[in-house]
């Protein structure tokens, strides 16, 4: 029942992925710009209130929760989604827009679900859409990561599931909700640990570097944005405040980019530094002041902007070139130029260099959480600031774009030219990083707490904090330079572990049906063959005596008859005369006898 | 070659000037955090000038040492080793 003033976004993505199957030709591809542009219409129109409520099994249905804090991640939602739809605007394969539109769908949902029962549906219809993203690279590969993504987002779902069932059945209602961190109960844990799944809260997280390098080129633009960030939207709404996810933050910030600045795809990179990324977020939740949560909610819009912009650059060269792998690019800078300077647009922000967005959200964080007194974990974040930098503003863009490519990375690949829309897909991105990182106001003006003292990244120091921290740490790797060098192969994390315990669970759970099937066999050997022999054998006999019988004498009574037709027809008209005569004669007596 | 790739290629080759713009782009820095400090320390050793340089530099040496010299052939494997998945 939407009102005048509330149109749900989700609505154009849904009849997007109903309707796509069914259209013929080329053409269909403008439609996908269309939900984007009626989203971005309906989050810039609509008000804050309480829309779309349904009764539904005695209880009420909130698709419409409007308010300050919906309101800016819906809008870089909406934002994303036409970057990525752009993107993605001459992908031929339809399953690919149907699974974004689905997704997309589901991110919205979740934004705007004021009840924990439409949070699920929308939060499992994220789950499907996302999964199908990393199938549809159509590799074995891409297959069984998808699977493994699926498994494991099907776990946090049902821990998600569990505890909102709990969480009904002591407090009646499935209100979604601010939860007080005193006095929290197991529904409660259980419920964070559902949003910490989708967060990638280390050590929860190795789901991220493992699928997203391996989705499609398009899907992982998506994917990067809407899955950790809808789950940091969830932790703002109902975890605000909770200390534990400060100190989960700072770990997922300095394990993340620890992991990128060793990693060896430019993909995986910027998978393992999107756990980096989100731990800031997760830091600003955690921490729970209006200036923390702010910052927040400003990094989650600056990082869906330049960490899209990152995957689209790496995925023209995964399109054109065929790779991703470090050790086999180089050189590309004079060969790619436009990518090059939408990387760098990219990298610059995500390493908080002023003029670029990330300064403008990045710092407010660890100001804000300085403030509060948490110095322990903002020097964990300046730490991850400097990794940030090393990884992907230093790191990741020498050895794909301007050192020589090496003499042993084998014959140079044929580049295969990009359609413009990839290309306008970046330009709107970088457009953006930009303009937010020069006026921050139009970032922070939609911001959801107000704040006594506004955060003024501009200020002096600020900048000039900025600038020495990066330059130092761009000194260090500069004269630490001989280090730099890739290594094909894999680095384990968390995934080890995963893996072992799938393996013990199929040790345990197959252990006793291997032993229980065992015994059946057994069972069946000694029992049900004898009885089937006893059963065989009195069938058989059956069969001889009682049936063959029968056959057998219908038989003999067909032949005998026969027999005795064949002799009767002798060829004589005198006999058959005389038998006609007989045959009256006695039809005759009976119909007299019985007249 | 794109005008903005030739401009690129250029760039590219002038590590020397690359490295000296650089190096005397930190001094400024350095000689601006006489004049410019936070107003308010948080961490205490932020109040000193240069103080966030040495942070730079020193958890940049931190971090890549560790990583390159001991997490990473910790946890390096060759790229089957989980097989073909």
């Amino acid at each position: 029942m939407a009102t005048s003033s509330f149109l749900h976004p989700s609505l154009g993505f849904l009849v997007l992925a109903v309707i796509l199957p069914f259209l013929p030709g080329r053409q269909w591809k403008w439609l996908l710009l269309i939900p984007p542009v009626i989203a971005l219409w309906s989050v810039f129109t609509m008000t804050p209130g309480v829309h779309a409520v349904l009764p539904y099994l005695g209880e009420q249905v909130i698709l419409g929760r409007v308010d300050r804090l919906s309101l800016i991640f819906a809008q870089v939602f909406a934002v994303m989604s036409l970057i990525g739809m752009t993107y993605a605007l001459n992908v031929p394969d339809k399953g690919s827009h149907i699974a974004a539109s689905l997704y997309v769908a589901g991110s919205f949902g979740s934004v705007f679900a004021g009840d924990y029962l439409s949070l699920f549906v929308f939060w499992e219809l994220m789950s499907i859409g996302s999964t199908f993203l990393i199938f549809l690279n159509r590799s074995r590969e891409s297959t069984l990561a998808g699977f493994r993504y699926f498994l494991f987002h099907t776990v946090g779902g049902l821990f998600l599931l569990g505890g909102l069932l709990l969480r009904h059945q002591a407090t009646g209602s499935f209100a979604f909700d601010h939860i007080p961190a005193d006095g929290a109960a197991l529904y409660d844990w259980l419920i964070l640990i559902g949003f910490c799944v989708n967060a990638a809260v280390v050590p929860l997280h190795a789901w991220l570097p493992d699928a997203y390098p391996r989705a499609t080129v398009a899907g992982a633009v998506f994917m990067c944005a809407f899955t950790t960030k809808t789950a940091v939207y969830v932790l703002a709404r109902g975890f605000a405040g909770w200390e534990i996810l400060a100190v989960a933050g700072a770990v997922m910030a300095v394990y993340g980019v620890g992991h990128a600045i060793i990693a060896n795809s430019a993909r995986r990179i910027l998978a393992y530094d999107i756990i980096s990324q989100v731990g800031y977020m997760a830091v600003g939740i955690g921490v729970g002041t209006a200036m923390t949560l702010d910052g927040a909610a400003a990094h989650a819009y600056a990082h869906i902007l330049y960490k899209s912009l990152l995957f689209m650059s790496i995925g023209c060269l995964i399109q054109g070139l065929g790779t991703d792998r470090l050790e086999k690019l180089g050189g590309l800078a004079s060969r790619l130029p436009w990518i090059t300077l939408f990387f760098t647009v990219g990298s610059l922000s995500i390493s908080g260099m002023p003029l670029f967005n990330g300064f403008v959200t990045k710092t407010m964080t660890i100001a804000g959480t300085a403030a509060a007194h948490h110095t322990a974990i903002a020097l964990a974040l300046e730490v991850a600031t400097v990794g940030t930098f090393i990884a992907v503003g230093i790191r990741l863009p020498y050895f794909v774009f301007w050192r020589r490519r090496p003499a042993d990375a084998g014959p140079e690949p044929v580049w295969k030219p990009l359609p413009w829309n990839m290309y306008a897909g970046m330009a709107l991105a970088a457009v953006l990083c930009i303009a937010q990182g020069v006026h921050p106001d139009m970032l922070y003006h939609f911001l959801p707490y107000a704040v006594d003292v506004p955060y003024e990244p501009w200020a002096a120091w600020n900048v000039l904090q900025a600038l020495l921290l990066l330059g130092f740490a761009g000194l260090a790797t500069y004269l630490l330079r001989g280090l730099l060098v890739t290594h094909p192969g894999v680095n384990l994390d968390f995934d080890y572990f995963y893996r072992l315990i799938g393996k013990a669970l199929l040790f345990v759970i197959c252990r006793p049906i291997a032993w229980i099937d065992g015994l059946w066999s057994e069972v069946y050997r000694v029992i049900g063959l004898n009885a089937l022999k006893v059963l065989g054998w009195v069938s058989a006999w059956f069969d001889r005596s009682v049936i063959d019988c029968m056959v057998d004498g219908s038989a003999i009574t067909v032949s005998d008859v026969g027999r005795l037709g064949a002799k009767l027809q002798s060829g004589n008209l005198q006999n058959y005369l005389a038998m006609t005569g007989v045959l009256f004669l006695l039809i005759f007596g009976l119909v007299w006898y019985l007249g | 070659m794109s005008s903005l790739g030739a401009l690129f290629d250029r760039l590219g080759k002038q590590h020397r000037l690359w490295r000296n713009l650089f190096f005397a782009a930190l001094v400024l820095l350095l000689g601006l955090n006489l004049m410019i400090r936070p107003e308010e320390a948080h961490f205490g050793w932020d109040a000193y000038p240069g103080a966030f340089a040495a942070f730079g530099l020193v958890v940049g040496f931190v971090l890549l040492l560790i990583l390159e010299k001991i997490v990473r052939p910790l946890i390096a494997r060759k790229e089957d080793f989980y097989g073909d998945i």
